[in-house]
């Protein structure tokens, strides 16, 4: 295993503009599916060890309780070129307003908040993969999403020491629906040898400028 | 090759899972076996309908914002059993081991594209949970009866010592730092040993319960008792000073000492002695107010026993 990668300018460079392009493309995709405009901050990305996870998300995320969901994908089960785990973190969450959001007319009980929080990750997840895939020119399979916790501290989130995952890139993004706005991050969980996949396929792009 | 295939139609029929497809409309254009067993529509019944006709009960809006995600996104959509138990509401054979007489689902909703890489149909799966579901919530209820047990003393069913000291602990902390006040009471029930001896330790044990229900009955939602050790018990009053410590104090004394405990249609007399405290800024961590109910408490056997006094009033 090795220490750490480290991403040339280009290499990140190149991945921001990656993942600039797919969260226009989810934005575009939630405003239709919201019927609301939603706008999106430019993606802040950042590539760290696994072992640092809590106290990177810590700093990321200062709010003192989340909700989280998790979600896995890959190129392929066998042999993929990249697979990992998304993690899709919500803080400061008004479930009245992302009721609004997805037309949900029902009661917001416990079950309800989680199905909106499965919901509207799925659908993060989903429009952010399927946009890095047409980038790089791979299709992206999905797991069904699963609830982490919700209302944890981020302490709670998981145990480091079960991580098998080397290192994480983090994709942070916060989304505004008109005058309503909600915050979430979206993390993406990869085995070293997905990051060196993609530090190749970053290469070849950048070789093809 | 000659040897082709000819049966994948007959397959969507064959696999243990319910398959159907419907367009934008909800309309739908394919129903597996599967599903056909398990409600009263064969697939010559249903298709070209409108699903809603058919299932009057189907949380339509819901159903409709599924469809409509999956047709804009143009990615898979996914429901769980956690949160919506099920969609159809098929009978299932755990009605007698199980519990319950509906089967659990999991469904997905997942694009079928047309030749312009739109999405033309949804294809929804529903995946029979009801085993997993059933496992799921027994392991939960076992869970949190196990929480409940390793926090409750058996006899007497208050906390026990440890979940009291962490229930103390906290809220010592909490004081700290909102600059509140708690006051501890700490009573050991008085020539307990003697009752014990004299009427056996089942008329013991009954001494402990009457002691432990009085007390409930008699303090504040907010106070905390427990059960510190064997005839000894602590009760943590959050947001009281010393006077209403005093006034808990001697309150507890005269609802255990008032009445005798009955047992066997034998009237045992039985008293407690009580010492307590309060925090104050220098003395505000979990051993010293500890030591100093301790302290107190000891001064009252010493002076006597069945009385109330204040670490204040020790001479330390």
């Amino acid at each position: 295993m090795k220490n750490s990668f480290n991403f040339t300018e280009d290499q990140r460079d190149y991945l921001q503009e990656i993942c600039n392009i797919g969260m226009g493309q989810a934005g575009k995709s939630l405003s239709v599916l919201f019927e609301q405009y939603v706008t999106l901050s430019v993606p802040s990305i950042e590539i760290f060890s696994a072992k640092n996870l809590i106290t990177t998300l810590k700093r990321l995320i200062p709010a003192e309780q989340i909700s989280a969901v998790r979600q896995g994908f890959y190129t392929h089960v066998v042999d993929p070129n990249i697979c990992g785990e998304s993690i899709t973190i919500f803080s400061n969450t008004d479930f009245e307003q992302l009721a609004q959001l997805i037309d949900l007319d029902e009661e917001v009980t416990f079950e309800v908040e989680q199905e909106i929080l499965l919901e509207i990750s799925n659908i993060i997840n989903g429009a952010c993969l399927s946009g890095i895939a047409e980038q790089i020119s791979e299709r992206f399979f999905s797991t069904p999403p699963s609830m982490m916790g919700q209302s944890i501290i981020i302490e709670n989130l998981l145990n480091q020491d079960h991580l098998i995952w080397d290192h994480a890139l983090s994709i942070k993004i916060q989304y505004s629906v008109e005058q309503h706005s909600f915050q979430c991050d979206l993390l993406l969980l990869m085995p070293d040898s997905s990051v060196e996949y993609l530090q190749n396929v970053l290469n070849r792009l950048i070789d093809e400028l | 090759m000659t040897n082709k295939f000819s049966y994948t139609n007959n397959v969507i029929d064959c696999v243990d899972t319910g398959v159907f497809v419907v367009d934008k409309h909800c309309t739908v254009h394919l129903w597996n076996d599967y599903m056909a067993i398990r409600c009263q529509f064969t697939s010559d019944d249903i298709v070209d309908l409108n699903l809603f006709d058919c299932f009057p009960n189907l949380p339509q809006k819901w159903f409709e914002r599924k469809i409509k995600s999956v047709l804009i996104l143009k990615s898979p959509s996914y429901s769980g059993w956690e949160q919506r138990a099920y969609l159809f509401k098929f009978p299932h054979g755990r009605s007698v081991t199980g519990g319950v007489d509906f089967m659990y689902q999991n469904c997905c909703f997942t694009p079928i594209f047309g030749q312009d890489n739109n999405v033309e149909y949804v294809c929804v799966t529903i995946k029979d949970v009801t085993d997993i579901a059933i496992a799921t919530m027994k392991l939960k209820d076992t869970v949190m009866e196990l929480k409940r047990i390793n926090s409750i003393d058996g006899l007497t069913q208050l906390y026990n010592r440890s979940h009291w000291e962490k229930c103390f602990r906290n809220e010592v902390s909490r004081v700290n730092r909102y600059e509140h006040q708690v006051s501890l009471i700490m009573f050991d029930m008085d020539f307990f040993k003697k009752i014990n001896d004299q009427y056996g330790h089942l008329c013991g044990d009954e001494v402990l319960r009457q002691v432990a229900l009085r007390c409930t009955e008699s303090l504040r939602l907010s106070d905390v008792i427990g059960r510190y050790g064997g005839e000894e018990f602590c009760v943590f009053l959050p947001g009281t000073d010393l006077t209403g410590a005093a006034y808990i104090a001697e309150k507890l004394r005269h609802i255990i000492s008032d009445t005798p405990v009955y047992y066997n249609s034998i009237a045992v007399s039985i008293s407690a002695s009580i010492g307590f405290t309060c925090s104050r800024s220098s003395n505000n961590n979990y051993e010293t107010l500890i030591h100093e109910a301790d302290t107190a408490l000891y001064a009252a056997k010493n002076s006597g026993r069945s009385q109330c006094i204040s670490f204040f009033d020790c001479n330390v």
